[in-house]
């Protein structure tokens, strides 16, 4: 009997032990790095591909199976298998390269309708439309899109008059019930589902923005540092990760020193100072998300 | 016998337990348990949370260092870009700890707040909603006033004017200066300014020390932004900042003090704006030629730039002075750039940033994945109806 005890007793200091020495999480997510270089600045590649090379590792450090397909492997047929999760119920997408809008003949099954779809690059510079990732994102798996890409944030989306769906944020999450302002009022339907991108032009990673050279990168690199390790060492209590809009205010204050609210990136930029606003970036669905939820 | 078992393994596991908690307690109390006494004194002094209608519950401590990677500065071409990497190790300048609560108002009324620390100094604060009912379809101005949950102070602030709103920033900020270990001078400029505005009703205020701005947003949680910057060398200093928010019923929401954290490492500019100039002309000119532009536009500004990549011997929290060229080109060229940007170091005139500037932006040419063309289709149909519309006459003709 007493050696029962025994084994009792060790058995419950290892699980003590288990619980409070291994990582929050043990079952591996997803995570994918898409990358266009297709007519994209050289400088410009060198940047995304050290940003996508970051993020990659950040991820992986917080038990994510990471597809770095940043440059050839960021195909057609690699976007569309991102966009059905390849295999996971939970990816966090990251897609940076150039991005359009364009009016295209949609069939609605006797009449031809055009019609305005978004598209991205592959690397060879295909395009790659939203109704199709639409078509290929079924299983909900997607949870955070970051599309780091012109146009791709003008619309949550929905569906026309041919029954073609369009939008990007819908493509991806499958969903067009997300608050349009996921930052100030965060909402989704199905809960914890966010897109980031830029509603007009995303500008490139390395550039000066807001009186910060290389801003975009610094920005990209510090909101998915502060998402995965905001919680990095728990010296007390129960840790909560950061939210994406926890994160975006770090990121954004590591940055210009203001919040994501009142930040250039968020206000709308002019960047060719000729006093037109180019573009902001744009939050969909639900800032609340935190990589527990994306786990 | 199974009882006495298990009440044994019972008293085993609660040992364990208690040295666990014991071990933690130990870890919090050397580094972060002042941290959480500021932040505790802060929500209920400073925000004026009413303890008596909402609980608190602190959720987590996160104590980090804050450190530079090794870096790489690389030069190519006609440019400059600093990139991760390289062989160096890590330099550490300083502690920053992470602290975040729940609070817990009414029924459906949940909030987060997030505290940052560094270096022992409150940086950073930040209410954040967490209540499900903030659907946008049903946000409203007024459903936000009734949902926003402090409702004992809500009585005392709910009919703001500006005047009281800046009455109310101004009792904030002088609860502050007693509670943290902040710049004295800061914080009594900050509130002599507000009381100018108050006075003249303007919402910025500029002298040669500092720029105040006053912004009223439509926003139930951030309704008035109150932000100091400090001007050196007549140049507004984004990291070097007071700023308070406050929600719309009066608690204050949103709290910076950059001032207290980032230093000015040195005020002396060695390099005039001719040289600057003529210095970053010279990547320009390079790289404008190669591609065929002509320049349009140049500008030049002095700032000071935090030094995020730990390329001087500061860290990251020192700020040095900064000129920084930014030219236009008469046209885009591939890629969509539009124009080039030259950075340098005023103190040393060493240039730590040069590179195209462009966007991401819609490619004229390329390969269409879409539907495919309609075109194709009609003739299709055409050919048909015409060839379908032959056979029918031949019949007819042979009848």
């Amino acid at each position: 009997m007493k050696k029962v005890d025994k084994t009792v007793s060790i058995l419950i200091v290892i699980i003590i032990f288990a619980i409070t020495i291994i990582p929050t999480c043990v079952y591996a997510r997803t995570a994918i790095i898409l990358g266009s270089r297709y007519q994209v600045d050289y400088y410009e590649v060198l940047t995304a591909q050290s940003v996508a090379n970051d993020i990659a590792g950040n991820f992986s450090g917080r038990g994510f199976v990471v597809y770095n397909w940043y440059g050839a492997s960021t195909t057609r047929d690699n976007i569309y298998r991102a966009a059905g999760g390849v295999g996971d119920s939970r990816v966090a997408i990251f897609y940076i390269g150039h991005g359009d809008k364009k009016y295209v003949w949609n069939w609605a099954g006797w009449i031809w309708y055009r019609e305005l779809q978004y598209l991205i690059y592959d690397d060879s510079g295909n395009e790659v439309f939203d109704k199709d990732i639409y078509s290929y994102s079924l299983n909900t798996s997607t949870r955070l899109a970051f599309l780091w890409s012109c146009h791709q944030g003008n619309e949550i989306g929905g569906f026309h008059w041919s029954g073609t769906p369009y939008g990007m944020p819908l493509a991806w999450l499958h969903t067009s019930d997300l608050s349009s302002d996921g930052y100030r009022n965060p909402y989704s339907n199905p809960s914890g589902l966010v897109f980031i991108g830029f509603n007009g032009r995303a500008p490139y990673l390395s550039i000066e923005l807001g009186g910060v050279d290389q801003a975009g990168a610094m920005f990209v690199r510090e909101f998915y540092k502060q998402l995965l390790y905001g919680c990095s060492e728990i010296v007390g209590g129960t840790c909560i990760p950061e939210s994406v809009r926890q994160a975006l205010d770090m990121a954004a204050y590591r940055v210009w020193g203001t919040t994501f609210g009142d930040s250039i990136l968020y206000q709308g930029y002019d960047l060719n100072n000729d006093g037109v606003v180019d573009g902001r970036a744009v939050i969909y669905g639900d800032g609340n998300v935190n990589w527990w939820d994306l786990h | 016998m199974i009882i006495k078992r298990l009440v044994h393994y019972s008293f085993f596991c609660l040992a364990l337990l208690l040295l666990l908690s014991v071990s933690l307690l130990q870890n919090v109390n050397a580094s972060g348990i002042s941290e959480v006494d500021v932040a505790r004194d802060f929500l209920y002094e400073v925000a004026k949370i009413d303890p008596s209608a909402c609980k608190v519950y602190w959720s987590s401590i996160m104590s980090s260092s804050i450190s530079v990677g090794s870096v790489r500065v690389l030069e190519i071409d006609e440019g400059v870009l600093v990139l991760p990497g390289g062989n160096g190790s890590a330099k550490t300048f300083g502690v920053e700890v992470d602290i975040k609560a729940k609070i817990f108002c009414g029924v459906n009324e949940s909030f987060e707040a997030l505290f940052l620390f560094t270096n022992g100094v409150l940086e950073w604060y930040r209410l954040y909603s967490l209540s499900p009912l903030n659907r946008p379809e049903s946000f409203t101005l007024v459903s936000g006033l009734k949902r926003y949950p402090l409702r004992a102070v809500e009585a005392t602030y709910a009919k703001f004017t500006l005047k009281q709103y800046l009455s109310r920033a101004i009792e904030a900020v002088s609860t502050l200066r007693k509670l943290i270990n902040v710049s004295e001078g800061y914080y009594v400029k900050l509130i002599k300014m507000i009381e100018k505005t108050m006075a003249d009703g303007s919402l910025n205020v500029e002298d040669d020390e500092g720029a105040l701005t006053i912004e009223l947003k439509d926003d139930s949680l951030y309704h008035v932004r109150v932000r100091f910057e400090e001007k050196v060398l007549g140049v507004r200093v984004p990291f070097r900042a007071i700023e308070l928010e406050i929600s719309r019923d009066g608690v204050v929401s949103g709290f910076i003090n950059s001032i207290s954290v980032y230093q000015i490492a040195t005020t002396e500019i060695k390099v005039s704006r001719e040289e600057a100039l003529s210095t970053a002309m010279r990547y320009i000119e390079r790289y404008a030629k190669k591609m065929g532009v002509n320049v349009v536009n140049i500008s030049i500004s002095l700032m000071f730039n935090r030094d995020y990549y730990g390329l001087r011997k500061g860290g990251p929290l020192k700020l040095y002075p900064a000129w920084k060229v930014l030219a236009k080109f008469d046209r885009l060229i591939c890629c969509h750039v539009f124009g080039y940007a030259v950075s340098m170091w005023a103190d040393t005139g060493e240039v730590f940033y040069a590179a195209p500037q462009g966007y991401y932006g819609p490619i004229p040419l390329s390969n269409s994945g879409g539907s495919p063309a309609p075109v194709v289709l009609i003739l299709l149909l055409t050919i048909t109806t015409l060839l379908a519309s032959l056979i029918l006459l031949r019949k007819v003709v042979r009848r």
